[in-house]
């Protein structure tokens, strides 16, 4: 069950002393970490990132709207983080044509499963927009309207993009069977 | 406008996930009856999505939420000093004054080569900027202001010699962690890792605002090179 963090009194409770954000993190630490590490595809990056993110959360406590739910600020928090270390990081440029990003190949973790290797593999290769889409929906498990939210998109826009998605990666993972498009 | 196949991939993706309603699941029946095609795009879309569903979640790191709770911690203690009285304040001000000018001193004195336990601590949270990978070897880069600490992580045959090198003119050494055998230059850092689990970094300090390169050489072989940008 998700909860929905409304309460003023509970983020002054947080800027009085942090105790009262501990079981925030425990319970959203799972698909934080996990979006991230979809999203950026190396885990040492995805344990920093998602650092940065509770810390950003707590230190933004002041300026969450409470009418808003509190797991699309959280997780858009998080999205922005990631995209915004994603984007320092491509001023990182290899000089070595043996070199390869971290992301290119999926960490041990997310090898133990063949399966989930490609699947993993077959996101990395898709345009990060689309790649949001499956996140938020499938990794996130949100559903169209809530994915809306998180996106800050129409929800039109993100089956739209979600739909285009699932077509990139059948093509990806099934080569032989994408007639229709 | 709808094409008929747009149609269908619209159909077939919202029965996937659940959301059809009773006419769009009719509709999706009579195009399955009426096509392979659409069987087949039906089947195949449902099998993904099966796939992306049952994905295995991995454990986030033990350490993320103590060092989440330590940074938060230490954030609300500075927030609680707004509160403290004026001449508590001020005596505050001036032991945080003394700390500085102590760091200050620790970090430009001249280093020995086991002389790391002013950066060491603070380095393990710096944020990776890079994880570059070459063939078995790969070299994590974090960095902090001109700081940036090199961890490589280097396969073959134990014990290896590990070289990481770069332009004196560009960086300089601040602290290596690389156990006794350990030597370094003014451009380089040399250690032998014994094992997989062995680990070993390099802290360097940028010293200009122009781009430099790092290399990584194994028993003298370059197997990693990159460019560090400007921030």
């Amino acid at each position: 069950m998700r909860t929905s963090w409304t309460g003023t009194a509970w983020s002054a409770a947080c800027e009085a002393s942090a105790t009262p954000f501990e079981p925030l993190v425990a319970r959203y630490e799972r698909p934080v970490f996990n979006a991230i590490l979809r999203l950026a595809g190396n885990a040492d990056e995805a344990r920093d990132i998602c650092q940065e993110v509770f810390v950003k959360v707590f230190e933004n406590l002041r300026s969450y709207d409470p009418s808003r739910k509190f797991f699309s600020w959280m997780y858009r928090v998080a999205i922005n983080e990631t995209i915004n270390h994603m984007k320092s990081r491509r001023r990182w440029e290899p000089l070595s044509d043996t070199l390869e990003y971290g992301h290119a190949n999926p960490e041990q973790e997310m090898q133990a499963s063949e399966r989930h290797g490609e699947i993993q593999r077959a996101l990395l290769a898709i345009d990060l927009k689309y790649r949001l889409a499956v996140i938020v929906r499938h990794f996130l498990q949100l559903s169209y309207s809530e994915a809306a939210l998180v996106l800050d998109l129409p929800e039109k826009t993100v089956k739209s993009r979600l739909f285009t998605a699932r077509q990139m990666l059948r093509e990806i993972l099934e080569p032989r069977n994408h007639a229709i498009r | 406008m709808q094409s008929d196949s747009e149609r269908l991939i619209e159909l077939v993706n919202l029965a996937a996930d659940g959301q059809a309603t009773p006419p769009q699941q009719d509709e999706l029946q009579a195009l399955v009856d009426q096509s392979a095609e659409a069987r087949q795009l039906e089947a195949s879309t449902r099998e993904l999505v099966a796939r992306l569903d049952h994905v295995e979640s991995v454990d986030p790191p033990a350490e993320l939420r103590p060092n989440v709770m330590r940074r938060v911690r230490s954030g609300t203690a500075v927030r609680h000093i707004h509160t403290l009285t004026r001449r508590r304040r001020f005596a505050l001000a001036w032991a945080a004054a003394a700390a500085l000018v102590l760091l200050v001193l620790l970090v430009d004195r001249p280093r020995r080569l086991d002389d790391h336990g002013a950066t060491m601590a603070p380095a393990a949270e710096w944020p990776a900027v890079a994880s570059l990978k070459s063939g078995k070897h790969t070299l994590v880069i974090r960095q902090k202001g001109n700081l940036y600490r090199l961890e490589p992580a280097i396969s073959g045959s134990y014990p290896v010699v590990t070289t990481l090198i770069w332009d004196p003119k560009a960086a300089v050494l601040v602290a290596i962690s690389a156990g006794p055998e350990a030597s370094s230059s003014v451009h380089k850092a040399e250690f032998t890792l014994h094992g997989a689990e062995d680990r070993a970094s390099v802290t360097i300090r940028r010293l200009g605002g122009a781009p430099f390169e790092i290399r990584v050489e194994v028993t003298g072989t370059e197997v990693l090179r990159t460019r560090v940008p400007v921030n």
